[in-house]
Order: structure tokens, then C-alpha cells, then sequence
């Protein structure tokens, strides 16, 4: 039998392909939030969408790590993520049993925040594993400039939130603590993703660094849902869940690009 | 004459043993990244034709077509290259020890990036 050739493929053309797809799963999801917003059902919905890209990001996440092992940079990092996204769908999950299930809104600290506080582990390991591939040739004044931007604003941030919080301090910490702890550990994450985002625009297979953007909207999703919280909820929180659903969105075209082409093997030959 | 001889055959055989040495070592750094991205790498370069001989490899052009197919990812190969030749070559005086790190490869391997 012959043997089938290779399929040739331009790069580029995948890239904005994958993009306007991106675009068409963002305007339907968001979009579907966009036209509930003031009704009954916006929370409900908000939830149901959040845990739905977290379920599609994670799957897609163990079809790259089943397809590429565990063995390697790569199959360690990708094994990590998917960790991370798993801890982030049950997390969310839980979060959405106590409003769609129960009716009630999720209590804070709950499970959700230990298991969403354990994804950083996974999503940190990720992050910094792959710095060493995505990120050689940085410029050490540009690592510095990113980091002490985020860690400024994060300082600024971290100072808000526990002035907010002494108003009505109880003798617990526990609820002050976990509430620095995400903003903290957002802020460790966001240098790294932020600097592979800058040293982005190269190589065909590494043009756009899918995942990197996506953990970059989960940290400032995060960021505003410490200011809704700060606030006491009082505005529409719509748009923040439209936020998380973009991260886990571009998350997964991440996983669909790297399964696609980077794990091509012998198929295919890059234009 | 022979002696002469022999130092040019000796010199000739070092550097076809450099080649395969920077061929093995390649090869190892981009299998740790993991088999199968590993793979799709090999055969991207194998099209390029920059890995069709493991006693020839114009590490120059490699490097080239790798950062046009990795981005930075090619600076880290080349780089964790470099010190796993380094160690290879430990004990030895004439370690290249200026220029880029694809400079000091070149002239460890005693190619001049001529050899294709």
C-alpha cells in the first residue's frame, strides 16, 4: 500500500483560523450572557457557562496529555495544566451546586477556594516550566519592568482589600487570608504569562501564545472579582464571568492548536 | 609525509566524531522536551534537509530553521546543546569560550558552518 503524504500547511492561515473560531465561540457564549443580563436566570446561566469552558478546556487538555504522554517539558507542563484546569472545573462545579442546586449563594471560604487555591500549583508549575522554552532571549530590563508593575498594582490591590476587610474583621483570619492569597498568587502567575505573551510573534508553532493569554484573562477575571467583592457585589458581575469564559476559551483553542500541529508528528509539513 | 598524513586523517576523524557527538546531543535535548513534539520537530528539520546526515550538520542552518519553527523555544535547545557539549568535551583546554553560543558550537565542532 503507498503511503500517504504529508498534508501541507500554512501556519498563518491555521492561526486566523483558529482565531475567528475563537471570535465565533466568545460572541456565542458571552453573547448568550449579554442578552440575559438583568433577568432572573443571569446567575444561573453565568455559572452554567463558566463550568461548561472549564469542562471543555479541561477535556481538551486530556486529549493533548493523552496524545502526548507525560514524559519530557512538555508532557510534564501539559500534564500540570491539566491539573490546574481540572481544579478550576470542580471548583467551579462546586460553585455552581450551591447557586443552581441549592439556590443559595456559594459561602465564602468554601471547598471551591481550597481547591481553587490548589490549582495554582498545577497552573504555576505550567507557567514557570515552560518560561524556559517560550521565554529565552528576554531582555532582564523587561522581566524587571513586568514584575514590578504587576507587583506594584498587586500591592496596591493586596492594601485595598485588607483595609475592606478590617471594616467587619472577625476573630477568624481565614476569610482575609485566602482573600490576599488569590491576588498574591495571580500576581506570580502574571509575570510569567505576561513576559511569554511579550516574547510572543515568533516561530510558526509558537506565533501565538495561546494558553499564556488565556491565564493572563483568568488573572485580571480574578482582579475584578476582588473589586466586585470588595464592593459587596453590587453591580452586575456579568462581565466578569464573560471574562473567565474567555480564559478558558482561549485556554482550549490553546490545547487545539498544540494537539493540532505542535503533536502533528510526521504528518504534515509547515509552509 | 605519513606523519602528516596521519594528522590530518586524526584531525579529519575528530571532527566526524564532534559531528556525531552534536548530532547525539541534539537529538537527547530535543527528546526532552517529550516524544511526540519531539517528533514533529525532527521532521520539520528532516524537510528542511538540515538533518539528513548525522556526520554533517550545518549547525548554523539549523539553527535558523528551528527559531523560524520554535521561536525562542530555539535558544533553549541550543543552549542546553551547549552545555551538554561542554560536559562532553570536559578536560579539554580549547573550549570555544566567546562569541554566540552558535559560534562556540561551530568552532568546537571545527565546521566554520562549511560543511554543507
Amino acid at each position: 500500500m503507498e503511503k500517504s503524504q504529508p498534508m501541507q500547511i500554512d501556519l498563518r492561515k491555521e492561526n486566523g483560523r483558529l482565531f475567528v473560531g475563537l471570535a465565533l465561540a466568545l460572541v456565542a457564549v458571552n453573547g448568550f450572557l449579554t442578552i440575559l443580563i438583568g433577568t432572573d436566570e443571569s446567575n444561573l446561566y453565568q455559572d452554567a457557562t463558566r463550568i461548561g469552558t472549564a469542562a471543555g478546556a479541561l477535556a481538551l487538555s486530556l486529549l493533548v496529555v493523552a496524545k502526548q504522554g507525560v514524559r519530557g517539558l512538555f508532557g510534564r507542563s501539559y500534564l500540570a495544566l491539566a491539573i490546574g484546569l481540572g481544579c478550576w472545573f470542580a471548583a467551579e462545579s462546586i460553585w455552581g451546586y450551591y447557586e443552581i442546586g441549592l439556590g443559595e449563594e456559594s459561602p465564602f471560604p468554601s471547598v471551591a477556594d481550597a481547591i481553587w487555591l490548589a490549582s495554582y500549583g498545577g497552573v504555576g508549575y505550567y507557567l514557570f516550566s515552560l518560561s524556559k522554552f517560550y521565554g529565552t532571549g528576554l531582555k532582564k530590563w523587561k522581566i524587571i519592568a513586568v514584575a514590578a508593575m504587576i507587583f506594584a498594582f498587586s500591592s496596591i490591590y493586596v492594601y485595598s482589600l485588607v483595609i475592606v476587610s478590617l471594616e467587619d474583621i472577625s476573630e477568624d483570619l481565614t476569610p482575609l487570608l485566602i482573600s490576599v492569597a488569590y491576588p498574591i498568587l495571580d500576581a506570580i502567575m502574571l509575570v510569567p504569562a505576561v513576559l511569554m505573551v511579550l516574547n510572543g510573534g515568533k516561530g510558526k508553532l509558537t506565533y501565538i501564545p495561546w494558553v499564556f493569554i488565556g491565564l493572563i484573562l483568568m488573572g485580571i477575571a480574578d482582579t475584578l472579582l476582588g473589586f466586585a467583592a470588595m464592593t459587596g457585589f453590587q453591580d452586575d458581575t456579568t462581565f466578569i464571568t464573560m471574562v473567565y469564559n474567555a480564559s478558558y476559551i482561549w485556554m482550549a483553542a490553546g490545547m487545539i492548536w498544540h494537539a493540532r500541529f505542535a503533536l502533528s508528528g510526521t504528518k504534515m509539513t509547515f509552509k | 609525509l605519513t606523519i602528516a598524513g596521519d594528522e590530518v586523517g586524526s584531525g579529519n576523524k575528530d571532527k566526524s566524531t564532534q559531528q556525531l557527538l552534536l548530532r547525539k546531543v541534539l537529538d537527547e535535548t530535543i527528546q526532552s522536551l517529550g516524544g511526540p513534539i519531539s517528533k514533529t520537530i525532527m521532521w520539520q528539520m528532516s524537510n528542511k534537509g538540515v538533518f539528513s546526515e548525522s556526520t554533517r550538520i550545518d549547525i548554523k542552518a539549523f539553527y535558523l530553521n528551528l527559531k523560524e519553527l520554535v521561536g525562542p523555544g530555539a535558544d533553549m535547545i541550543m543552549e542546553v546543546t551547549w552545555q551538554k557539549l561542554k560536559k562532553e568535551n570536559k578536560g579539554q583546554n580549547n573550549l570555544p569560550r566567546s562569541g554566540t553560543i552558535i559560534d562556540m558550537i561551530m568552532k568546537m565542532i571545527q565546521s566554520d558552518g562549511e560543511m554543507r
